[in-house]
């Protein structure tokens, strides 16, 4: 059987590459997906627990948090497309008309 | 493996204590469903006037249900809910704000061209969400009653979605609140996995005692406590996770930014009130240093940053960070005093930053052409009613005798100073001094600066404008002139927070 700890560090691994992706990325699009990154680290993290614990809830848990990841992906593709066709780009860097 | 779920912990559904929930929850479909039928036989403009009673009445309802709540004190949903009195003060604050806003937004929203009804159903979806936020003591649900409220506040910051500053607000609020989220819930599996449970009150009944695959929990939960005020730092815009709030307070719909400076703010405190106080008791002298760093660098940065804003929305968008700092303050001093110091400080600081936003999105005018400093000369002359309004909105922040942020602010002080954080204090009380200057710059440019070019004319005042700057004045000069019953109900929601 593989260890807990194993699968806590893929976990982590995945949350800190999508925090990367997050921070380093100039495409919005990218950067969106390595929020989904994040989250499917946090979904690993929890199905392990849940298994190691011999529980139910962290398996539940992982679909109310894909539920929710869907209905903020339905939500952001509209902003994403809204910016898109009153800027006509879709990088990060261009986005200063807000700023000190 | 798990534990044993306590005798109080009363199984069952009791749909009263989460009335107000459903009737909000009502009340928004109702009004996605006149939007519909009603475009066939009327015109946008008195559709959505239409949809702006509907969502009124909704809070006013929702309010009085509050009351049948109160009477239903106890555990829903298995535990998930509860409804004490820290969740009824954060229901009629968040509810009551709501309804402000919804009069405020029957003044906005058709002088700046934006009148459409699912403005009021999105708004009325994010008070849902706050209020799940405010009464769950379940990790599922806050982060769902979290998600609910997000994602609303989301669509409603771009709202003038032809806007290229106001869609670019929404992208940043929208990327930046996702990314928190993250962290959020990530901090809930740490806590998951030390507790083997996501009830905050079982956690603090059994300690986190669990060791899965012989990992440490003390460990475990140190990491959750480090994510999960990452992930609301970034909610309640504290440093060093303001970089944000600048830039959405400016571009987003000015009446939104009042809603998202006041609503989620609170919500977000009420959750890491819970969170930290409740289930991380035990451990609060690992965490304690993250709030104390938090709340001076939310003070000066805040404040330091709002010294040189031109543009009115901005500068309160930084006074909202430092503010955040007054109330991570309280926070810092811990037990029944922090607690109830920070729901008070909260109950002022809605009233006045909402009343403030209030002033500042009527006189926007059409496309927010006014919103600098310099628009704003001559204002107090000219319209001596809406100059007096700001005016005390913002001796309100300053922090005078007299209004509600006054006794916000010496609680705030008194209890950091019995709680022997001295160094903390003195930051803050000299923070609120130079607070003073950039708050007391915009009564300068009302009273004292003639104004140049073209006198700007102001819109039609509208009766529900004077109906919400009427009772967000009341409610700012009842707090600062009889604070005592509205800290009863603080000290009360405090108590049965931390029983």
């Amino acid at each position: 059987m593989v260890p807990l700890s194993y699968y806590l560090a893929l976990s982590a691994i995945l949350f800190c590459l999508g925090v990367a992706g997050f921070i380093f990325k100039q495409d919005i699009i990218t950067v969106f997906i390595s929020i989904e990154l994040m989250l499917n680290g946090v979904n690993l993290a929890f199905v392990a627990f849940s298994h190691a614990l011999r529980q139910i809830d962290g398996n539940i848990f992982v679909f109310f948090v894909m539920v929710v990841a869907a209905a903020e992906a339905a939500v952001g593709l509209a902003i994403i497309i809204a910016v898109m066709r009153n800027r006509n780009t879709l990088d990060v860097d261009q986005m200063t008309k807000l700023r000190d | 493996m798990s534990p044993a779920i306590p005798a109080s912990f009363v199984p069952g559904v009791y749909y009263l204590r989460i009335l107000p929930e459903i009737v909000l929850s009502v009340f928004a479909l109702v009004i996605m469903m006149i939007e519909g039928p009603a475009k066939a036989i009327s015109t946008g403009s008195s559709r959505a006037r239409l949809s702006a009673c509907v969502a009124f009445i909704g809070c006013l309802v929702a309010l009085a249900t509050v009351w049948v709540q109160a009477a239903n004190a106890g555990d829903a949903f298995s535990g998930m809910f509860r409804v004490d009195a820290f969740t009824i003060f954060m229901h009629i604050l968040l509810i009551a704000a709501t309804a402000v806003i919804v009069l405020l937004a029957m003044d906005y929203l058709p002088q700046q061209g934006l009148d459409r009804g699912e403005f009021y159903a999105l708004l009325l979806f994010a008070t849902v969400g706050m209020g799940f936020m405010a009464g769950s003591v379940e990790l599922i649900m806050i982060f769902i009653g979290l998600e609910i409220s997000s994602i609303a506040t989301y669509v409603l910051c771009g709202y003038r979605r032809h806007n290229a500053q106001s869609t670019e607000a929404s992208l940043k609020y929208f990327l930046l609140g996702s990314f928190a989220t993250a962290f959020f819930l990530y901090g809930i599996a740490l806590l998951y996995g030390a507790s083997g449970t996501t009830n905050l009150y079982v956690m603090a009944a059994h300690g986190f005692t669990v060791s899965p695959g012989g990992i440490s929990h003390a460990a475990l939960v140190l990491a959750a406590a480090g994510l999960i005020f990452i992930g609301l730092g970034f909610k309640v815009s504290a440093a060093p996770f303001q970089m944000w709030t600048p830039d959405v307070y400016e571009g987003a719909p000015a009446l939104v930014t009042g809603f998202m400076s006041a609503g989620p703010k609170a919500a977000a405190f009420a959750v890491a009130l819970r969170i930290f106080y409740v289930a991380l008791q035990g451990s609060s002298a690992s965490w304690f240093w993250l709030f104390w760093t938090a709340a001076i660098l939310s003070m000066c940065i805040g404040n330091l940053g709002a010294l040189y804003q031109k543009n009115l929305k901005r500068m309160l968008a930084y006074s909202s960070i430092a503010q955040a700092g007054y109330v991570l303050v309280a926070f810092t001093a811990l037990g029944p005093g922090g607690a109830s110091a920070v729901l008070f400080y909260l109950a002022a600081y809605v009233a006045m930053n909402i009343g403030a936003f209030a002033v500042i999105s009527h006189w926007a005018h059409r496309e927010e052409a006014y919103v600098n400093l310099k628009d704003y000369a001559g204002l107090g002359f000219r319209f001596p009613w809406l100059g007096f309004c700001l005016s005390m909105f913002l001796f309100s922040l300053i922090g005078v005798p007299m209004t509600g942020g006054f006794f916000g602010k010496l609680f705030v002080f008194r209890t950091a100073l019995d709680a022997h954080l001295i160094g903390l204090t003195v930051i803050a009380l000299l923070n609120s001094a130079l607070a003073a200057f950039y708050y007391l710059r915009v009564i300068v440019y009302m009273y004292m600066r003639p104004q140049e070019g073209e006198p700007i004319a102001c819109a039609r005042n509208t009766a529900p404008l004077w109906l919400a700057l009427a009772s967000c004045l009341g409610v700012t000069l009842w707090l600062g002139i009889f604070p005592n019953q509205a800290l009863q109900y603080a000290l009360k929601g405090a108590q049965q927070l931390l029983r």
